[in-house]
């Protein structure tokens, strides 16, 4: 690069800061869209990693059982009898403290003299006075000096302890103190304990969570061996299988937020190459001189790509910036929703990796280079002294146009083949909406050429020659109209894409919730988490019963399962159907026969479980399950749709699971009432009959009805806040699109204000034209963004998470989208009509 | 960065001179879609070390007569050879070559780089060129001192007269050391005394250095300083001589007297 060239070319931007800084402030927005999501999904699936992996410490298998863990007396066999060693007991599960607003803990409760070779920070960590301390005192507990200083805690102070329905005050045993980054981090968000008091505290008397194992070459026994020893229902796993398991979960969730934030820094795309060819626009002459006195092309293009470099490096830094402060915010709704849906995080450290800030410089720079690119071309075709035929960008634009016109057509094409091609890749389905979106923008000057000459005698009728002037100064700046109609009407298209699809959603689960939830009052245990699996007596039940305006109850025992086959799913074991009217996508029996295929021994299955694994809707299908007596294959009798879980779900009769699991417990209890019965009251009666101690959650229809659309807006919360980001950054392209449009006429508006017209006229003319983009960018995004909706309910929804949506249109929505479009156009024509009105003639015609 | 090469050496000039030789060149620019021929087969040759002068109305083809000497335009047809090189036949990589090292240009509007100084613009043929920047900007500062504007050397031109402008686009052109100097209307945008100032320079400049300089002007004012005086118009370009110039203005000063007589007694 030609340093003279370089030099010139920065004080170009010096010079005319405030394009500059529109770009420097496009580049920020993308790269700090994308670092901030980037950093909340690593930091995500780190603290994800800390929050389980660890625990695992140096484990190779683990053995697992079903709903109650495993019987401790497995472990004293296998240790004890047939000396099976490395191994170690452990039972873990979540606890709530007092403190930090009710923070959630994991309690893990360990065998001090078996650890060593697992978690040897527990082990090694602490003096033997506080390992006696821990293994002789009841509700004893460790923690790492991070948490502890967190909780505010010392040694030997306590703390309260909430895992329903059990309460209670641990003591601080003492402060484990780990040297390894990971570990320290691990333990921010764990309690550690000795098996018996975590059996206790945890409720799980008699019980293990599972047996840590390390069969490497010095292990006793291998794999093989153990599984031979293990009692049916209990199971050998890896424990990466478990994790990978939730990890495949959480992927669609964190694509689907990167496809998002990607939408970001295209949409700031646009405002990249707006500026920069806008700067190029205003250097023609200048290339020209440069090319008499000698500069090739290449040094021109380098010259145009170097500054654009320069400029973007500083953009992509504030974006760094700027992206890590979003990732702060952006984590705590990602591992929100992480909670809420998949499993429950103890530990939320913001991760701030090289990968993530590379990413954003990486794409930062190299967005700006590729968007301007085609300004540098034409920088380099810059005739010397600008005095050979002027084939400016408009006249090329015109020559290229057919050709402009049939590669939008086939984007158009390619994106509907990537759509119908049967696969189940998101991210090809995201493609696919980028490709529509680029073929879309690509169709955008052909049809508004066409449109300013359908519309230049509606235009000329309502305002004159002005009107028609606006028309014409449209179609005259097509390179530039052009870039400003496809951001706004990505930005309002995505508005009205996504606000479609989340209204589709949830108007869809509003009704699927009416109709599944049949029943008047609902008691379940309180929600401590995702993938929790306590349960509660099944005396419940009858204790509901007695109150008089119950009429019948129906339980369920919702259990979190991970399997090999299945990965993560539940197993819901009802009593009954609480239905009014279930709805299935596929019943093998018919509707009004699947209970009773049930009560012999079939299961229904949740659309996203036959989605996930592939299970098609025809008869002769069966699951396999792990029971308690081994592995038994279970017959489909149908697929259900429901929305509670993206994980799956498999339905069995209650006496079915009964039978073939030695689980009593029961999670929840549904209650159908009298008519005569007000819900509302049963609902407070049984809250104060059923214990004051938050025991238990009583709700009514409704309120179990607003407590999952809670959940569900909470989902989507990031969702909704990354549209609008994607929308900010388009935004300010529109902005500086429109203005620089203007603005670079000064000429042209000289010259009319010279040959007399007036600021009203001025300001009418730039909002005209302003409005017409704005009303034909609004009138554009409709049908793309319901395409886009349609794209996101039917296939990418189907593909990330197996439902299927029932589309539904708020025309609101769409006439508020349509406003925002032409409401966004006349406020950035405002500016420079404003700035225009008060320039005097003389000015504005003096040669830039 | 050096993207352009030369091909090979120089070969000698065909004619010992003849610096430029154009043979049977033709351009043509289209006007609302008609053709106007603005030189029509014109052959003529351009000794070396020579003043010479282009007269001619505006829209004569003066300019496009440059425009093709400078490697900006192409010829329709026929070949122009600078120093034995063919012109037309080269490459647009060539060209940019031939432009930045072989050519110096004077421009009617001054034509500096507003983001560069005055010392950069001088020096930015030499530093597109890859060439040691040392060197060229001692030649450079000695040339800015002849013209008088050492002290001006690190202003930007926007902070420059008129005047000045023109003596550093002077100073471009000829700071490169090149075969050829063009200028088209080099006094064009000045007025009187200073036009005449910014005239003595360049050709002071041209001609110590031994360039060939090719001047495009409808003033006459140069005149006394041609060595060759060429008339462009209707598609050709003749060479005249300064008695045929004088005739022609007196001629004109005849018809002008002639015709304020006539309007007075009507």
């Amino acid at each position: 690069m030609n340093r003279a060239l370089l030099r010139s070319g920065l004080r170009y931007h010096r010079r005319h800061p405030l394009q500059a800084a529109l770009l420097v402030l496009g580049v920020a927005l993308g790269v700090a869209v994308v670092v901030g999501i980037d950093i909340a999904n690593v930091s995500a699936d780190r603290s994800f990693r800390s929050s389980t992996n660890s625990l695992t410490g140096a484990a190779t298998h683990q053995i697992i059982g079903n709903a109650q863990g495993i019987p401790d007396s497995v472990f004293f066999r296998l240790r004890s009898e047939e000396g099976v060693r490395p191994s170690a007991p452990v039972i873990e599960g979540i606890v709530q403290t007092d403190r930090e607003g009710g923070r959630t803990l994991r309690l893990l409760g360990i065998d001090p003299f078996s650890e060593a070779p697992f978690r040897s920070y527990v082990a090694e960590g602490v003096d033997f006075t506080v390992l006696q301390r821990l293994l002789t005192q009841p509700h004893t507990i460790l923690l790492s000096a991070d948490l502890a200083k967190d909780l505010q805690l010392n040694a030997g102070d306590t703390l309260a302890l909430t895992r329903p329905p059990l309460r209670f005050a641990a003591v601080v045993a003492g402060i484990l103190q780990p040297e390894e980054e990971f570990t320290r981090r691990s333990l921010g968000g764990m309690l550690v304990t000795d098996i018996a008091s975590a059996q206790e505290m945890l409720g799980m008397q008699g019980y293990l969570s599972r047996i840590d194992l390390l069969l490497d070459g010095a292990a006793t026994h291998d794999a093989p061996e153990i599984e031979a020893m293990l009692p049916a229902g209990l199971l050998l796993q890896r424990p990466e299988s478990r994790s990978s398991a939730i990890m495949s979960m959480t992927d669609a969730f964190s694509l689907n937020l990167t496809a998002l934030s990607l939408l970001a820094l295209i949409v700031g795309m646009f405002l990249i190459y707006d500026t920069v060819s806008f700067s190029v626009v205003r250097r023609r002459e200048q290339f020209g001189i440069l090319r008499a006195i000698g500069a090739s092309r290449k040094q021109i293009a380098a010259m145009v790509l170097t500054e654009t470099a320069v400029l973007a490096t500083v953009g992509s830094a504030a974006g760094l910036i700027l992206g890590i402060l979003l990732g702060y915010g952006a984590l705590n709704m990602v591992s929100q929703t992480i909670s809420d849906l998949y499993t429950t995080m103890t530990v939320t450290d913001v991760t701030v990796s090289a990968g993530s800030l590379a990413k954003g410089i990486f794409l930062g720079i190299g967005a700006s280079l590729l968007a301007a690119m085609a300004p540098a071309r034409e920088a380099m075709s810059s005739n010397p002294a600008g005095v050979m035929r002027r084939m400016g960008l408009e006249d090329r634009l015109q020559h290229i146009l057919p050709a402009l016109t049939m590669t939008g057509l086939g984007l158009l094409v390619l994106s509907s083949l990537l759509l119908l091609l049967p696969h189940k890749r998101v991210d090809l389905s995201f493609a696919s909406v980028l490709l529509f979106l680029l073929g879309v923008s690509l169709l955008i000057p052909a049809t508004l050429r066409i449109v300013m000459r359908r519309s230049l005698p509606l235009l000329r009728f309502l305002f004159g020659t002005i009107g028609a002037m606006a028309a014409r100064s449209i179609s005259r700046a097509l390179s530039r109209t052009t870039v400003a109609i496809a951001a706004l009407m990505i930005a309002v298209s995505v508005i009205v894409g996504v606000n479609t699809m989340i209204g589709s959603f949830r108007h869809t689960v509003v009704n699927w919730l009416s109709t599944t939830l049949g029943a008047d009052v609902f008691v379940t245990i309180p929600f401590t988490g995702a993938g929790q699996n306590e349960g509660t007596d099944v005396a419940l039940e009858q204790r509901i019963l007695s109150h008089p305006d119950v009429s019948r109850t129906a339980t369920a025992r919702t259990l979190s399962l991970i399997s090999d086959r299945y990965g993560m799913h539940q197993l819901v074991a009802v009593s009954d159907d609480i239905a009014s009217e279930r709805p299935y996508k596929w019943t093998r029996d018919g509707a009004e026969n699947t209970w009773e295929a049930l009560r012999n021994g079939a299961v229904l299955l949740s659309e996203p479980f036959a989605y996930r694994n592939g299970i098609p809707a025809e008869p002769g299908q069966s699951v396999s399950l792990h029971t308690d007596s081994g592995l038994r294959q279970f017959p489909v009798a149908g697929i259900y749709l429901d929305y509670s879980s993206d994980k799956g779900t498999v339905l069995i009769d209650d006496a079915v699971y009964r039978r073939y699991w030695s689980d009593r417990k029961i999670s929840s209890v549904a209650a159908f009432l009298h008519p005569s019965a007000n819900p509302d009251r049963v609902a407070e009666e049984l809250r104060a009959q059923l214990g004051t101690e938050g025991l238990f959650v009583v709700q009514s229809n409704r309120g179990l009805r607003d407590a999952a659309l809670d959940i569900f807006d909470r989902t989507f919360t990031i969702t909704i806040a990354l549209q609008l980001l994607a929308v900010i950054v388009a935004f300010t392209g529109v902005f500086s699109t429109l203005m620089a449009l203007q603005l670079e006429r000064s000429r042209e508006i000289g010259t009319l204000r010279a040959t007399g017209m007036s600021r009203s006229q001025m300001i009418r003319y730039i909002l005209t034209e302003t409005g017409v983009l704005g009303i034909w960018s609004g009138l554009l995004a409709l049908p793309v963004g319901l395409i886009m909706a349609l794209i996101l309910i039917f296939v990418i929804n189907l593909r990330s998470f197996g439902w299927t949506l029932q589309l539904h249109v708020q025309p609101v929505q769409l006439l508020e989208a349509f406003l925002v479009a032409v409401l966004a156009a006349l406020l950035a024509g405002l500016y420079p009509a404003i700035r225009y009105g008060r320039v005097k003639p003389s000015e504005a015609l003096r040669v830039e | 960065m050096n993207d352009v090469q030369h091909n090979g050496e120089i070969p000698p000039v065909r004619s010992a001179q003849d610096l430029v030789h154009m043979e049977h060149v033709s351009r043509t620019y289209m006007q609302s879609g008609t053709p106007q021929p603005v030189l029509d087969r014109c052959t003529l040759s351009f000794a070396e070390g020579r003043v010479h002068v282009l007269l001619g109305r505006s829209g004569s083809g003066k300019s496009t007569l440059l425009n093709l000497l400078g490697g900006i335009d192409a010829a329709d047809s026929g070949t122009i050879t600078v120093a034995g090189r063919d012109i037309t036949s080269m490459t647009e990589s060539e060209l940019t070559l031939y432009r930045r090292r072989d050519i110096g240009t004077v421009f009617q509007f001054f034509h500096l780089i507003p983001t560069l100084t005055v010392l950069e613009n001088v020096t930015l043929p030499r530093e597109l060129d890859g060439a040691d920047l040392a060197a060229s900007r001692q030649s450079a500062l000695a040339l800015l001192q002849r013209v008088g504007l050492d002290d001006k050397a690190d202003s930007l031109p926007e902070t420059l007269s008129g005047g000045e402008q023109q003596r550093v686009a002077i100073v471009r052109a000829l700071a490169h050391d090149p075969l050829l100097v063009l200028a088209d209307e080099p006094t064009g945008n000045l007025d009187g005394t200073t036009g005449e100032t910014v005239l003595r320079l360049l050709l002071e400049l041209t001609l110590d250095a031994g360039k060939t300089l090719i001047v495009a002007t409808h003033s006459h004012d140069i005149l006394p300083y041609a060595d060759h005086v060429y008339e462009v118009g209707d598609g050709s370009v003749r060479e005249i001589s300064i008695d045929e110039v004088l005739q022609h203005e007196q001629e004109l000063q005849r018809k002008t007297r002639r015709k304020q007589q006539e309007l007075r007694r009507s």
